[in-house]
């Protein structure tokens, strides 16, 4: 094919530069695509460094993680795309987590048809799987590169932080959703939520000092004890869940809140003596 | 000589009430430091602590000049740190661009594309940039070993701070690595922890030795070496004054102790000296042949 118009030298270095507006590059491509002594013309003067460095750009997207559903969701809903993928990431969030959390709460909702004492068993496993998602997010078995990160300059506090919130907003979400459905009276319903951030919170308060799994077992047996207290063999009392058990979690939780922040550096920067 | 990039100084640091470090002082400059040790002698606490993962219960850390204690100036170190514990669990599911990937979002690589092509010559420098799509679990050992360091060299660290790089790898990988870790020893400083006295002799301008949360030597490999002259010796039989005598090859018993007046004398290696200085005591006790 034969065109009156070709690459001069001059444009040749501009383009092989990278110099070039975009409109003009784009259509000097078109007329490369068809000439091929202009493609030897422009061939010759790119240099082979910035050839180099285009082609390991390209095989680094292409080896690149395809970010999934949920990260692309997160991202859209304006979320930094490097804080979509650490929270992706967490243990937690996985879905073999979050389907064994469908799966005790389906459980644990379908004893609560069964009368009080079920129900009782439903308000005290689901304040329990966030405490559980949260110490699992961070705790040094489960989180295996505990050590790389607690070096890296990315601040451990806003990452536990940060992991500690989506896993509440999902087991939170699940739970809202299963209350609902096995528990008629309302205030019952949302009778678990305040216990919950307040196990939560005095989990993350603990880990600044204790094992984020030994803390979460702690708080668990010490939540167990104060329901079924209430609930000696026969009667079945929903006190831990009253409007003053209620107050008392709240202000449980502002104190494990106000601990936890005092105590970050702990987190970024570890003193403790395990 | 040039200023030191790593300075421990009057380190203290216990496990509950099992102490780990007893006052050790180290110091490390430019280009690679070996520290050599039997295990629980206190080199991985060691590593952590120049490694900024864990805080001395007493004594002075800097590192590049700096001292982590406080938050900001504890950033701008981990800004040019690179860190291989013993060793990184590495999520399975992960594929290795992932796993490194990862890492560069927690070392603050923010921009996605500048953050991959990072990623991707830190696998080339390992050589894994071909399984770079293949999931962790499919990985052999020595490969998860190599993933481990790549995700250390992000960002290009002036500091790198290795605990046991070599470990689990094959003679071939090893001498790879040894190769790799000697091209980061320039113009770089390199902390590394190894059992393997050949690995440390080879690469090492630099040497401590930890014995039970102490330093008990510091110097040049040839420096350790030449405290074994004259302890190293061949024999027909097992000498009775030795420490250690084994039969070679040739027939001939190879003695490390307390030499006889006739002794014949082979020149020592880095591990003769290393077991003299620290097995001395425990092993005098047992005695004899």
């Amino acid at each position: 094919m034969t065109t009156a118009w070709h690459v001069d030298p001059r444009l040749a270095r501009r383009y092989a530069d990278g110099a070039m507006d975009l409109a003009l590059a784009t259509s000097v491509e078109a007329h490369l695509v068809a000439c091929a002594s202009c493609r030897d013309v422009i061939g010759a003067v790119v240099p082979t460094d910035r050839l180099d460095s285009i082609w390991d750009g390209l095989a680094a997207e292409l080896d690149a993680p395809r970010p999934g559903l949920v990260e692309r969701f997160l991202t859209r809903l304006g979320m930094r795309e490097d804080t979509a993928r650490l929270l992706v990431t967490t243990a937690s969030l996985r879905l073999s987590w979050l389907t064994s959390l469908a799966l005790v709460l389906g459980f644990a909702a379908l004893t609560a048809g069964s009368g009080d004492r079920g129900r009782l068993l439903f308000l005290t496993v689901a304040p329990l799987l966030p405490v559980a998602g949260v110490a699992a997010a961070f705790a040094g078995p489960l989180d295996p590169v505990r050590d790389v990160a607690a070096a890296a300059p990315y601040s451990r506090f806003r990452l536990i932080l940060l992991r500690a919130l989506a896993v509440l907003a999902t087991s939170i979400g699940f739970a809202a959703v299963a209350g609902v459905l096995v528990i008629d009276e309302g205030w019952l319903a949302v009778g678990w939520l305040l216990p919950a951030l307040a196990l939560v919170s005095t989990t993350l308060a603990l880990s600044a000092r204790f094992d984020p799994v030994h803390a979460a077992a702690a708080v668990g047996l010490v939540w167990v004890m104060v329901v079924w207290s209430h609930a000696p063999l026969r009667q079945v009392s929903f006190a831990a869940f009253a409007p003053p058990a209620q107050l008392v979690y709240l202000l449980v939780t502002i104190a494990a809140v106000i601990v936890v922040v005092a105590a970050r550096t702990v987190f970024d920067y570890d003193r403790r003596s395990r | 000589m040039t200023t030191p990039t790593v300075e421990l100084t009057g380190i203290v640091k216990s496990y509950r009430r099992t102490p780990a470090l007893r006052d050790t002082t180290f110091v490390a400059h430019p280009g690679i430091t070996g520290l050599l040790g039997p295990n629980g002698a206190g080199k991985t606490t060691l590593l952590r602590i120049a490694a900024t993962v864990l805080a001395p219960d007493q004594g002075v850390v800097r590192l590049l000049g700096l001292n982590p204690h406080s938050d900001e100036v504890r950033g701008e170190i981990r800004r040019q740190l690179g860190y291989l514990p013993q060793d990184v669990g590495i999520h399975r599911f992960f594929t290795a661009f992932e796993f490194v990937d990862y890492i560069a979002i927690l070392k603050e690589m923010v921009h996605r594309r500048s953050r991959h092509q990072e990623v991707h010559r830190v696998l080339g420098l390992v050589g894994l940039d071909d399984v770079a799509r293949k999931r962790v679990y499919a990985l052999s050992g020595g490969m998860r070993r190599r993933l481990a360091l790549a995700q250390a060299l992000l960002g290009d660290p002036q500091l790198l701070v290795l605990d046991e790089p070599t470990s689990g790898l094959d003679p071939e990988q090893r001498l790879r690595f040894r190769d790799l870790i000697s091209r980061l020893g320039e113009g770089r400083t390199v902390l590394l922890s190894s059992h393997n006295s050949d690995d440390l002799a080879a690469l090492c301008g630099h040497i401590a030795v930890l014995h039970s949360g102490h330093i008990v030597f510091a110097g040049p490999p040839a420096e350790l070496i030449a405290t074994a002259e004259g302890r190293v010796w061949q024999s027909t039989q097992r000498a009775p004054g030795a420490l250690l005598a084994w039969r070679t090859g040739d027939g001939l018993y190879r003695n490390v102790g307390d030499p006889p007046p006739d002794a014949t004398f082979v020149p020592p290696q880095l591990e003769d000296a290393y077991l003299l200085l620290v097995r001395q005591d425990s092993l005098s006790a047992v005695g004899g042949p």
